[in-house]
């Protein structure tokens, strides 16, 4: 698409609004060089262009990706909104311009810089609901379960089916810490709630004697036979343990290479919690780590 | 005593069985008023001991508390280890406990032999009934079934249960009849035919009437411990392909024997249990399921033991070489899935794409095929890879697998070690070309 480049678009933040924004960059034929939110907006040279949301109009847009492009562009486009990715908002706009030229076959040149970037969005969003899905941990307060999470990407929307189908008939809330968004259910209804903080009653007894038990159940299995913390590692990355009870106060384990010149004397460490130098896997080691896992062709 | 000596006890004691997918079974909500939970198809590990194995059921026996002798095992009658039981009750109640707070995926019960066999399974169906009934459990269940149980209880624990499984224990009845006195093969085959026979009774009157209760919905799986006792690979794994045949078993699982006990008729207690060889027993074991292998194309009477450093699939192509390299284009299915480096996945892609246009190496890559492996065993088109350096050494060299080398080769076997088997990964490969 031919046009000008020099505007930066504003929009509410809202799935509907990303998607005017995408309706007005073809409508225009911009090529808008940022797509902020009201409240990103900074001091800039560029013109800026305020995109209202209209309903209608992201709705014409959505059901246009699906007949044009397939379910699975239609899926892209909305796990990117919800996805880490940096400038997502651009990065679907790309997408759906080369979408629009190639059609449908788009989804399979997932290698091509257009695709890549919604591609691996849409894994790691989906990647880390799996991984949460396992992860998340209530606590009970008088009969309702409450959950704390720190994920990357905005998954609740995305949690929401699988714990709704756990507990139809429970009082759950899980609360994201990092975009601070709670989803709370009751009585087989659930609602997104923004929500600048949670105040959570001290855990009582029989909360307290539950984690114990848990705590001493995954200390019990494992078969130090079989000992293998590094493999434990490619599996839980350490940025979830802080929400794990079990985990909660373990440490990295030490290369083996340190863990010898230590022992040798030839090093000694500073009292700073070695395991934070050390990286936590990537999206690409985690999928060799379940590769790796299944017998090789 | 509390829960919390219980819970060490009784999961200390079942942890050492492997079979803990909580997959194979996607069943709707919970409808009835107050229920919870759900079976999602896709297990979900909700953490990872630190020996890395995913852990999403609560695993646990019902008591150790045992009347059996079975020499391998802790919880023999004559060994001295606290002992404890959990009350259905009890039981019904932490499992509960822990869902709620989405520690587990669901339950793994198990059972030492309190009394006899029928009294462990009645305690059993007790707890499993409360979960079920009172709690409106829909979670996930696993439930051992023990050999010698009244067929009636059996079904009535199968109504329960998603899925059951009957320990084969061991690869032999020879084995067993040395180190499992109480246990027979009969006796161990009996209930798993009975289970069989129960799941296809089942799927018949669900077709006629819908809501025939379910009879373990994700099927039955064994397992069998390995090192303990001296069969060969090539043996197990012709045992396993039998079971997968009569039984319709959905897995069978290894379990690397953990020396957890001194004995004369076991190996010594300082012995390292046999990680490589377990892991060599489910890559076959996969041939067998998704390759259209057969166990004695696997392995042989001439050649009893697993490679050490050759997954099964390579090793059985380099001793097949006259069959290769083999033309992607036209070769059928099963030839494709014989080539290293290619899977079900892409050879599925291959015989769909190859109708539409010519193949080429670029393409093949694409659809996920391991050229880096393959190359030495495909043309394309009549061609091989363009600067192919083709010789017993480079091919060998690109199948070797690491893995023999961080789990250690020379727990393969534990009863033959050839001298051979102890090498770095160049005398490997050298030995290996030698061998072609
Ligand atoms: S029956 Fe044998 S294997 Fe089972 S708990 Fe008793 S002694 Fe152990």
């Amino acid at each position: 698409m031919a046009g000008t480049g020099d505007v930066i678009y504003l929009y509410d933040g809202t799935l509907e609004g990303m998607l005017c924004c995408i309706w007005t960059a073809f409508e225009q034929k911009e090529n808008p060089i940022g797509i902020w939110c009201f409240d990103e907006e900074q001091p800039t040279l560029y013109r800026l262009r305020q995109v209202d949301t209209d309903p209608v109009l992201a709705a014409r847009v959505q059901t246009g990706v699906r007949r044009r492009l397939g379910a699975l562009a239609e899926q892209w486009v909305y796990d990117a909104f919800y996805s880490a990715l940096e400038q997502r908002e651009l990065a679907a706009l790309e997408f759906l311009k080369l979408g629009f030229a190639k059609g449908p076959g788009v989804t399979s040149m997932v290698g091509h810089p257009q695709v890549a970037p919604l591609f691996a969005a849409s894994r790691a969003l989906h990647n880390e609901v799996h991984l949460l899905s396992g992860f998340i941990r209530f606590s009970d307060h008088d009969g309702a379960l409450v959950s704390v999470i720190r994920p990357k990407n905005f998954v609740l929307p995305f949690l929401e089916p699988h714990f709704s189908r756990r507990f139809p008939y429970e009082k759950y809330m899980i609360y994201d810490e990092t975009h601070r968004y709670a989803l709370v259910a009751a009585g087989g209804q659930s609602r997104l709630v923004e929500t600048e903080a949670v105040q959570l009653p001290p855990p009582d007894a029989v909360e307290l004697q539950y984690r114990a038990l848990w705590k001493q159940f995954y200390n019990t299995v494992e078969i130090t036979a079989r000992h293998n913390p590094k493999c434990r590692m490619t599996h839980v990355p350490k940025r979830y343990w802080a929400c794990m009870d079990e985990l909660r106060g373990e440490k990295k384990p030490l290369p083996v290479s340190v863990r010898q010149a230590i022992a040798a004397g030839e090093l000694t460490l500073p009292d700073t919690d070695p395991a934070s130098t050390i990286t936590t896997p990537t999206q690409a080691s985690l999928e060799n780590a379940r590769r790796a896992a299944l017998p090789a062709e | 005593m509390d829960t919390m000596e219980k819970l060490t006890i009784l999961a200390d004691s079942a942890k050492y069985d492997v079979a803990c997918t909580s997959s194979g079974v996607d069943r709707a909500d919970a409808k009835s008023k107050g229920g919870m939970g759900s079976a999602v198809a896709c297990g979900i590990c909700h953490t990872f001991s630190a020996d890395g194995r995913c852990v999403s059921l609560l695993k646990v026996l019902l008591t150790n508390i045992c009347a059996y002798d079975c020499s391998y095992c802790v919880n023999r009658r004559s060994n001295d280890v606290p002992r404890a039981a959990f009350t259905p009750r009890e039981l019904a109640d932490l499992t509960i406990g822990f869902y709620r707070r989405n520690y587990i995926e669901g339950l793994f019960l198990s059972s030492a032999v309190l009394i006899s066999p029928d009294h462990t399974t009645q305690l059993m169906i007790k707890a499993l009934e409360l979960l079920r009934f009172e709690y409106g459990f829909r979670g996930y269940i696993h439930a051992k079934a023990i050999p010698g149980t009244d067929p009636l209880l059996l079904q009535q624990l199968g109504t329960l249960a998603d899925r059951m499984s009957v320990n084969i224990e061991l690869p032999s009845a020879e084995s067993l009849g040395r180190l499992a006195p109480d246990k027979t093969k009969d006796a161990i085959l009996k209930p798993m035919g009975q289970i069989t026979r129960g799941i296809a009774q089942n799927s018949r009157e669900l077709v006629q009437y819908r809501h025939a209760p379910k009879f373990v919905p994700a099927g039955q799986s064994t397992q069998m411990i390995v090192g303990a006792s001296p069969e060969s690979d090539h043996r197990i794994l012709q045992l396993t392909e039998g079971l997968y045949r009569k039984y319709e078993l959905k897995r069978v699982f290894f379990s690397a024997y953990v020396p957890v006990v001194e004995s004369t008729l076991l190996p010594s207690t300082d012995t390292k249990p046999p990680l490589l060889r377990e892991h060599r027993l489910y890559q076959a074991d996969w041939l067998l399921r998704f390759y259209h292998f057969s166990a004695d194309e696997i392995l042989s009477e001439a050649a009893p033991n697993f490679n050490p450093y050759l997954d099964p699939k390579c090793n059985w192509a380099i001793h097949n070489m006259h069959l290769f390299p083999i033309e992607v284009s036209t070769a059928d299915y099963e030839m494709l899935l014989r080539v290293p480096g290619i899977g079900p996945k892409s050879a599925k892609r291959i015989v769909a794409c190859r109708r539409g246009a010519p193949l080429s190496f670029e393409g093949l890559k694409k659809m996920g095929v391991v050229l880096k492996r393959a190359q030495y065993f495909i043309l394309c088109r009549g061609q091989t890879l363009a600067g192919l350096h083709f010789s017993p050494e480079s091919t060998v060299r690109a199948l070797v697998d690491p893995t023999a080398f961080t789990l250690g080769v020379e727990q393969t076997s534990m009863f033959d070690v050839p001298d051979q088997t102890r090498l770095n990964a160049e005398e490997a490969v050298k030995w290996l070309a030698q061998a072609m």
